[in-house]
């Protein structure tokens, strides 16, 4: 008996020290927050837009911040503002280079003239014609690889022209008060230019494969909101086609009014991307050996040529295909 | 519940419930306050977001900074709580919004269409506005601004916060903290169990074992030092145990004093009246049957009758006055009455007695003749037994009493008549101990005595040893 009740304290204080240490150490309420995507105005990544509008994805867990441009976006995504964003694979690379854990999830698209470079100098075609320039562009964004590799492509660099920082946005107002003589630009400003009768330099294909835009999310957003994330990529490929044949969609209109486009130059501009399907994006993020990988190095060094990387970025998988859907 | 029938359990019961009243309470202020703070937090956020929006759109929009203004919306839908903010100008346009596909459109075919009155109000008075909407669940801030160079043109940025969430955490925060807090105060009324357990039910648990044997006259103890109530309650307890044994063993003394009288008048007056009526109704037969009267067979059985009735007073005198009890002759008085329970009831009655040398004190003669007397009378009056044996024996310092019967089973539940009542008032003016339990077999019944002799049950030195 007296056994018994040495053991009961002993059993009871166990218990007292236990719930003393459970009030210490109680585990965090960790809020749900939801998953906040920065969707910068470009054409391929409306799929995103139309989602929302047509309630594919859900509120409580998806959370779309409207950037105006990807610079916009790339720095939202490297201050922690938001959880992922849409960018190009150079911002991409400019972000692991200052250290930022991210992975590419998704691969929208590639630019095959959604992106170019306009003067108003009469008679310019070519890209020699820059050389000595004022050319407005995007520092931080695809503009500056374009350019680059627009350049090397004909044996000069960016340093044979004088680069003026411009946010696409007013890339238009610069070229029309001559601020600068050229600037290079990206959709859906591309066709404002247009519009505006800005000579069109001629630039390659080859010259464009490395614009591709692609969905990064920070490492631990993709841990923690990783049902959400899924949600929104399979989103976007359901509503790909509808994107693609401009179907009378309700949220389409929505979707003209954000890219400051008719439905006929919305058209045209989708015609300018090659859109990456679920085969290729499964393709492109594989690993090991996925082809973003190849595009990557292939940017890495065209940016380390061209002092826009000053170090390597950090090296690691910075692509997954685990959350694309099932096939 | 016995359980809450100790003091333990009901002092730390009621500390639990006060404390969960308390956690109660204290959850419910928790949650008020946090969801005030929140309320707090985003009106000053709104304010000062709200502030610094409109005096930038002021200038982007008045020097046509339209794509500044346009990044400086981008950066305020980062918030994750805001759920639009809009920037109008004089004509209702939407000119900035942190939903692109937005601008352009006039306010009343815009989402935020249902707050047109207000934002007239803002515009016409020029006074900002910050106001919880919505069940206080959203939070909605106007604040103007000039659109140009001039006073008439007003703009107004409005911005919506989405509270429910950030509500939702201010409410958990307070479950957590409560839980927090509930786990220790479960911790403590534990500990508190334990303290009483330990301060309180133990010690009361040794009292009453305590005021068990005083009561049982087994402990002389004596707390000296009364170190808090319950040493003084044990003391006082003991204290009045002993007075009431000392009145009762004045009213048994009292009680012997007056049998020994009785006895003594019985022998002494009743008896002899008894006898010389029987000498005389002795001589009365002899007259008549000399004269060969008819009612000579009378006489003699009157006489007869006188002469048995002198008998049964004599032993009557002899139970309540027994003379060998009080010369120290013990084992013959308890022979005696054995022979007088078997002549009386013609059930042989045997007792064999062990009792050493050392003479023991008259009282402790008196309640052991008396306790023996009792269990062998109460035991021939209702057991119907064919043989009753009393031993007692005193070996290795302990007294034991042993009476055994073969008659009716014992029944233990049944409430003691006065004759037992009497012998366990002998059992604890002793200091000892008795049990009563069935015979072999279930048949009858076996009395127990026991005592630890200790010096107050002997007599001085020049008594006379027990049988001598």
């Amino acid at each position: 008996m007296v056994v018994q009740k040495a053991q009961r304290r002993v059993a009871l204080l166990i218990l007292v020290l236990g719930l003393a240490a459970l009030s210490r150490w109680m585990p965090d309420y960790v809020p749900s927050t939801p998953l906040s995507v920065a969707v910068s105005v470009w054409p391929g990544a409306e799929t995103l837009i139309l989602a929302r509008e047509l309630g594919e994805i859900d509120d409580a867990q998806v959370r779309l911040v409207e950037m105006s441009w990807d610079s916009a976006a790339m720095r939202a995504l490297g201050n922690g503002a938001v959880d992922a964003a849409v960018l190009s694979i150079d911002e991409v690379t400019r972000l692991r280079e200052s250290g930022q854990r991210v992975k590419v999830v998704l691969v929208f698209d590639q630019s095959q003239g959604a992106d170019s470079i306009l003067t108003n100098h009469e008679g310019a075609r070519r890209v020699e014609d820059l050389k000595g320039l004022k050319v407005g562009v995007d520092v931080r964004g695809s503009g500056m690889v374009l350019l680059a590799s627009a350049m090397n492509s004909v044996g000069m660099s960016p340093g044979d022209v004088h680069i003026v920082p411009i946010a696409p946005a007013e890339m238009g107002v610069a070229l029309q008060s001559s601020a600068v003589d050229a600037v290079v630009s990206a959709e859906p400003w591309l066709s404002a230019l247009r519009r505006d009768g800005f000579n069109e330099i001629d630039v390659t294909a080859r010259d464009r494969q490395l614009l591709i835009r692609a969905l990064v999310v920070s490492s631990e957003a993709a841990r923690v909101n990783a049902n959400a994330l899924r949600s929104v990529i399979a989103a976007h490929f359901r509503l790909l086609p509808a994107l693609k044949e401009q179907r009378d969609v309700p949220g389409m209109e929505a979707v003209l009014r954000r890219e400051r486009l008719t439905r006929e130059e919305f058209k045209r501009v989708l015609a300018t991307l090659i859109h990456y399907d679920l085969g290729t994006n499964r393709r492109m993020l594989a690993s090991p050996g996925g082809e973003l990988g190849t595009v990557a190095a292939l940017l890495e060094s065209l940016m380390f040529k061209h002092e826009l990387l000053s170090s390597s970025p950090r090296p690691g998988t910075w692509f997954d295909a685990s959350f694309l859907p099932a096939p | 519940m016995r359980i809450l029938t100790s003091i333990q359990s009901r002092v730390t019961s009621l500390v639990l419930v006060f404390g969960l009243i308390l956690l109660v309470i204290n959850t419910v202020r928790n949650d008020a306050w946090l969801r005030e703070r929140q309320w707090k937090r985003f009106m000053d956020a709104a304010e000062s977001e709200g502030t610094m929006l409109a005096g930038t759109m002021q200038h982007y929009i008045r020097n046509d900074l339209a794509r500044a203004a346009e990044l400086q919306m981008s950066y305020a839908s980062t918030a994750d709580d805001l759920r639009y903010g809009i920037v109008l100008d004089h004509d209702d346009r939407i000119v900035q919004a942190t939903r692109l596909d937005w601008v352009g459109l006039t306010l009343p075919a815009s989402p935020p269409a249902d707050e047109q009155t207000q934002i007239n109000q803002v515009r016409q008075s020029m006074n900002s506005t910050v106001q919880r909407r919505d069940r206080d669940l959203a939070v909605v801030a106007m604040f103007p601004f000039f659109t140009r160079f001039e006073s008439v043109s007003r703009g107004v940025v409005v911005l919506r916060y989405d509270l429910s969430k950030a509500l939702e955490r201010a409410r958990l925060d307070a479950l957590h903290e409560s839980a927090s807090q509930a786990c220790v105060m479960i911790a403590l009324c534990l500990l508190l169990w334990l303290v009483l357990d330990e301060a309180v039910t133990q010690r009361v648990r040794s009292i009453v074992t305590y005021a068990k044997r005083v009561a049982a006259g087994r402990s002389q103890e004596r707390q000296v030092e009364a170190r808090d109530d319950l040493d003084l309650i044990a003391n006082e307890f003991g204290r009045t145990v002993d007075e009431l044994r000392a009145v009762e063993a004045r009213l048994l003394e009292a009680a012997e004093r007056e049998r020994r009288r009785i006895g003594a008048d019985l022998h002494d007056d009743v008896c002899q009246r008894l006898v010389a009526a029987q000498l005389k109704s002795g001589v009365l037969a002899s007259v008549l049957q000399s004269e060969q009267h008819s009612r000579a067979s009378l006489a003699e059985a009157v006489s007869e009758e006188v002469a048995g009735s002198v008998r049964l007073v004599r032993s009557v005198a002899r139970g309540l006055a027994p003379m060998l009890v009080s010369r120290g002759r013990l084992a013959e008085a308890l022979s005696e009455a054995a022979s007088a329970l078997e002549t009386a009831f013609s059930v042989p009655c045997d007792c064999h007695c062990h009792l050493g040398d050392k003479p023991f004190a008259i009282w402790v003669d008196t309640h052991v003749y008396r306790i023996v007397q009792e269990l062998m009378t109460n035991a021939v009056k209702h057991a119907r037994p064919t043989r009753i044996i009393a031993m007692v024996d005193v070996k290795d310092g302990m007294l034991s009493i042993r009476v055994v019967n073969d008659g009716l089973p014992l029944s233990i539940g049944d409430q003691p008549g006065l004759g037992l009542e009497m012998v366990w008032q002998r059992v604890r003016a002793l200091g000892g101990e008795l049990t009563l339990s069935p015979g072999i077999n279930g048949s009858g019944a076996v009395a127990v005595f026991e005592l630890r002799l200790q010096d107050r049950h002997y007599v001085d030195e020049d008594r006379p040893a027990h049988g001598s």
